[in-house]
């Protein structure tokens, strides 16, 4: 971690003396964010050996915005964390050009950020169906062009084969309405594709939004090991199989927000499916890792509740509470958080979460029992 | 949509049957179709600063781009403070969405929603031509800082608005509005809008320094200052889509 902050903090020394004389020099604005954070979790008993969590990570972030004029932008997203010392992680790395008036490309490492949904977005076929909001999650390699033309909206996303996966195509088509905003899309990737759509739809001071897709391909799991790394096909390909969001939200005068969305995974499963599945395959079952991380990602129904309320008890203070409920079992995960702004520049963050539910639930089940994130973050 | 539009049409209409005949007193929704007129026309661009005063605190200022094309297109996009930079708001017609770069995508909102935690309401500055959204009535003349104003009750048309009512004080030199009072459905005073540092900018001459007071929050006021303006300059329809919200600058 040392050699970590040794390093960001040199990128951020030469950043700060030179690059605003540089952008200066070259007519470039020049901005971003520097974020430390740190994750610390309760466990409900001793580490298991091997676990992939520790008891505390912190990690530093650097974003950098290079604006070009009216044209080119550049950001860049790095990371650094306790749990790998001396790496430095490279979360998002593009370039923004504008083609013409109505068509931008984006090229390199990016979030995608389709569909409706904030808790899950089945449309983000290339991407994370998850976490996009999430700082410290990963880009992904792809050529986003995204253009207006005959008043709909075209986005066409092109991704390269990667370690682990093929290459994938998967295009979006905007439709504006009164009222109301509708999508289409569709992708593919090795023998996965799939199609769906989103919309929102303003019902007064309500907006209620709507996401899914059906899918087809393989569900593949990879283990690694000493023998080398293997796949396993969890799912026949020509299987299609049904993900859908369904929510509303409300924006309040005077800062609050209030957003409930309901999720369903035909993919996932029941957890007699679960144990039958791991019964019948003994590799998977003598593998606590990967046993754990498939009864975990493949559950079907949850609920998403937030309320947030910016200008809590002080002008720069904003709180907020989520729950993320596991409807097949009960367990669920209780999220209030509290955040301070100064000055427009700084915010400090301060978010817990309590895993709650029986020993044989979802969240119940967790080995750790609570988490603490702390976060400063400095714009400039 | 289309009922706005005919409004449009009927406002500016009004205004064109009453400019020949000078001496005639114009009615509340001539004089209101006027001032909207004056304030934005029909095009125009303009960078403003927002500066939220808070009892016992430092000010904290914003600076914003607006761009305005016809009565039902308005993008307003944040430029600083380095936190906020990147953010927007978009209006076509009726539907109104925000920006957040953290997300990397925009999310329908409604006009009620304060402004980035101002004293303004979205709509005080996506929604500018109050002929459209409110029916106005002469009531009385007042002076304000010396100058002879008419005294304006405005209703809201339906419920979508902002406000239920306004009381508008209009300078009958010039046609630029002096003071606003707007009330919610309720009858609640919920806030007043004063107009000064009337000056040319942009090519239009208009107040470019306006405060906005709280009336539910003791000591709460912002600053809304007009820095630079263009009203000359066409603007294009592609700046007024949800592509160039999230993507353009």
């Amino acid at each position: 971690m040392k050699r970590a902050v040794v390093i960001i903090s040199s990128i951020i020394g030469v950043m700060a003396a030179s690059w605003p004389v540089v952008c200066l020099a070259a007519d470039m604005a020049f901005s971003g964010t520097f974020m430390v954070c740190g994750e610390y979790r309760d466990f409900r008993g001793p580490i298991p050996p091997g676990a992939a969590e520790t008891a505390a990570e912190e990690e530093l972030r650097l974003q950098l915005e290079i604006d070009g004029g009216e044209d080119t932008r550049g950001l860049i997203l790095l990371g650094a964390s306790s749990l790998d010392p001396g790496a430095i992680l490279l979360r998002e790395a593009y370039l923004d050009l504008r083609l013409s008036p109505g068509a931008f490309l984006r090229l390199g490492k990016q979030k995608i950020a389709w569909g409706t949904g904030f808790a899950w977005n089945p449309t983000n076929y290339l991407g994370a169906e998850k976490a996009r909001v999430d700082p410290a999650a990963e880009g992904v390699d792809l050529l986003n062009l995204e253009t207006d033309l005959a008043g709909l909206t075209w986005s066409l996303l092109a991704k390269p084969a990667g370690l682990w996966d093929e290459w994938g195509v998967a295009g979006r088509l905007g439709f504006p309405l009164s009222g109301g905003d509708l999508s289409l899309c569709a992708f593919i990737q090795g023998d996965r594709k799939g199609a769906g759509g989103d919309c929102a739809l303003s019902l007064g001071e309500w907006v209620c939004h709507a996401e899914f897709a059906w899918k087809a391909g393989s569900t593949r799991a990879y283990v690694v090991d000493t023998a080398g790394a293997y796949e396993i096909r969890l799912r026949p390909a020509d299987e299609f199989f049904f993900h859908g969001v369904l929510g509303f939200y409300r924006q309040f005068p005077g800062g609050s927000f209030v957003l409930i969305e309901y999720y369903h995974n035909d993919e996932g499963w029941t957890d007699l499916e679960a144990a039958a599945y791991y019964a019948a395959d003994p590799a998977i079952k003598s593998d606590p890792r990967l046993s754990v991380d498939l009864h975990g990602e493949l559950r079907r129904d949850y609920l998403f509740g937030l309320v947030r309320k910016d200008g809590f008890l002080h002008d720069d203070l904003s709180a907020g509470l989520s729950l993320l409920l596991n409807l097949e079992d009960g367990s669920f995960l209780l999220a209030p958080e509290l955040s301070y702004a100064w000055k427009g520049d700084l915010r400090l963050t301060i978010e817990a979460g309590l895993f709650c539910g029986s020993a044989a639930s979802e969240f119940g089940s967790s080995p750790v029992a609570g988490t603490l994130e702390t976060a400063v973050e400095v714009s400039f | 949509m289309g009922g706005k539009s005919f409004l449009a049409g009927a406002a500016l209409a009004a205004v064109l049957a009453f400019m020949p005949a000078a001496a005639a007193e114009p009615t509340g929704d001539e004089i209101v179709a006027r001032v909207d007129a004056e304030l934005h026309g029909n095009t125009g661009r303009y960078l403003a600063e927002l500066t939220m005063i808070r009892p016992g605190q430092e000010p904290r200022t914003s600076r914003i781009q607006v761009f305005i094309k016809g009565t039902e297109k308005v993008l307003v996009r944040y430029l600083a403070p380095p936190r906020e930079k990147g953010m927007g708001y978009l209006r076509v017609g009726e539907d109104e969405w925000l920006y957040l770069p953290n997300a990397g995508k925009s999310i329908r909102v409604s006009g009620r929603q304060n402004l980035q935690g101002t004293d303004l309401a979205n709509d005080d500055v996506l929604k500018v031509h109050l002929a459209l959204e409110y029916k106005a009535k002469v009531t009385g003349e007042e002076e304000i800082e010396g100058a002879p104003c008419w005294v304006l009750d405005l209703t809201a048309r339906d419920q979508s608005t902002a406000y239920g009512r306004l009381k508008y004080w209009v300078r009958k030199a010039d046609f630029l509005p002096a003071r606003t009072e707007y009330y919610a459905f309720s009858g609640k005073h919920l806030k007043t809008m004063t107009y000064t540092e009337i000056k040319e900018i942009g090519g239009r001459v208009r107040p470019t320094r306006m405060v906005i007071e709280s009336k539910l929050r003791e000591g709460y006021r912002t600053v809304f200052t007009i820095l630079e303006a263009d009203y000359q300059t066409p603007l294009g329809d592609n700046i007024f889509t949800r592509l160039y919200l999230e993507k353009g600058k």
